[in-house]
């Protein structure tokens, strides 16, 4: 037999060409390197062999071969699902990659999604028009879409209060009343933010006309109304009105909102 | 542990798609082991149809102790070695009857060789079925020992020793042809 003619530790050649062994066996194999001929000649020409294996070229698959084979199993057991399918085409497109390859695809995979995902959900930096520098102030900057609101809320203050001098009938409902009130409060911090007094003591009457229509009953209905209108007459809030609303819509056309 | 092992719980309740993930996930393997031990594509992809429909009618056997590959790979082996056997019978049959060439001479010629190449495709040839199983695997699909010995059944250092016979007789017909 080929087994009698060879030394034990042949055996360990091929192992050896892979770094495949356990440090005692390296070890061993090693030390019976230093004394043993026939295995140093041996082990070069295991080394041929060995390499020209490794380089072995084989045929490719035939591509009409391949595809028939593919339609066989699809057809077997059902056809590729998405994910397969972009698998598939990854291999298509990176071929069989080293390790370094891939960790580098995983790297731009990451990459990419990273990008994606900041433009999808990160806001962008709001449009700031106005910083106060003041440092008793809240200091938060004012954007453009805070005028925008501003301009809003003023329109609409607006149409109220007309509706409310000139007696209309559906001029005001409870609803219409809490909604503004909210949006009060809100507009109240973007003036305090814009240091203006004068926005400021608008929406402090504001929100007293609000707060008593949020609570009108229909009890005490004309009651109630009659005091309103007393409210926005004795307090010029229509002119207080229309004097904010061209002071803003000035800012609005500076800043380009 | 097995990263094919939730498709292969999900093919053995009868999950055909499941299995056909798996399918698709080894065709490629599969066919080229095919034609590393048949050398003849038309054979290797009747072989690797075979072992998908075997290995799904089997699968219930399957008992998780290795690796879903290479519980694949024994069948394909196995079936690989049953072809041959019949491939041989065929032949010498046609042989006897009507003396037609030996169809490894067209399979050498498919072969673009150089030199140490062409012995190699020989010479593989010419191994045992085992020897030659050890080094495809080891060589041509880059499995560990470990892994050979799960497809082979049988011990680490048996396919060491396969390994070793395989390249001694390798060796040995490339010096005697070099010479």
């Amino acid at each position: 037999m080929i087994m009698k003619s060879g030394c034990e530790f042949e055996q360990l050649f091929e192992g050896y060409f892979r770094s495949d062994l356990s440090p005692a066996e390296e070890l061993a194999l090693l030390n019976h390197l230093k004394t043993c001929e026939s295995c140093n000649v041996q082990l070069e020409n295991f080394y041929i062999v060995h390499t020209a294996l490794l380089k072995y070229q084989r045929p490719s698959v035939p591509s009409e071969l391949k595809n028939s084979y593919y339609q066989q199993v699809n057809l077997s057991f059902g056809q590729e699902t998405f994910s397969e399918k972009f698998n598939l085409l990854l291999n298509k497109l990176f071929g069989r990659r080293s390790s370094f390859a891939r960790a580098l695809q995983y790297a731009i995979f990451i990459i990419v999604g990273f990008i994606a995902g900041w433009l999808l959900f990160v806001p962008s930096e709001p449009d700031i028009v106005f910083q106060n520098s003041d440092p008793y102030q809240i200091s938060q900057p004012v954007t453009k879409n805070d005028l925008k609101l501003v301009y809003a809320y003023l329109q609409m203050s607006e149409m109220i209060l007309l509706a409310i001098q000139n007696d209309t009938e559906y001029y005001l409902n409870r609803e219409l009343a809490q909604k503004l009130l909210i949006k009060t409060f809100s507009v109240s911090d973007i003036a305090v933010k814009l240091g203006n007094l004068r926005m400021i003591q608008f929406l402090n009457r504001m929100e007293i006309l609000l707060l008593e229509a949020s609570n009108l009953n229909e009890e005490e209905l004309d009651e109630s109304i009659a005091l309103i209108r007393k409210v926005v007459e004795d307090s010029n809030l229509l002119r207080e009105v229309e004097i904010l609303k061209s002071y803003f819509a000035v800012k609005r056309e500076q800043f380009g909102t | 542990m097995d990263p094919d092992r939730p498709l292969v719980r999900l093919a053995k309740n009868g999950n055909k798609a499941a299995f056909g993930k798996l399918a698709r996930r080894y065709r490629d393997s599969v066919l080229t082991l095919a034609f590393d031990f048949l050398k003849d594509f038309e054979s290797a992809k009747d072989v690797a149809q075979d072992v998908f429909m075997n290995a799904f009618k089997h699968i219930g056997d399957f008992e998780e102790k290795s690796r879903f590959s290479s519980w694949l790979y024994r069948i394909t082996v196995n079936t690989c070695l049953d072809a041959r056997k019949s491939n041989s019978r065929r032949r010498k049959f046609l042989l006897s009857k009507k003396g037609i060439s030996d169809s490894e001479h067209k399979i050498d010629e498919s072969i673009q060789s150089n030199g140490f190449d062409e012995i190699l495709s020989k010479e593989l040839n010419k191994l045992s079925h085992q020897e030659r199983a050890a080094i495809v695997l080891r060589y041509f699909h880059d499995k560990s020992v470990r892994e050979i010995a799960e497809v082979l059944d049988c011990t680490e250092s048996t396919v060491r020793s396969h390994l070793y016979r395989a390249l001694q007789k390798l060796d040995k017909s490339y010096r005697r042809r070099k010479s």
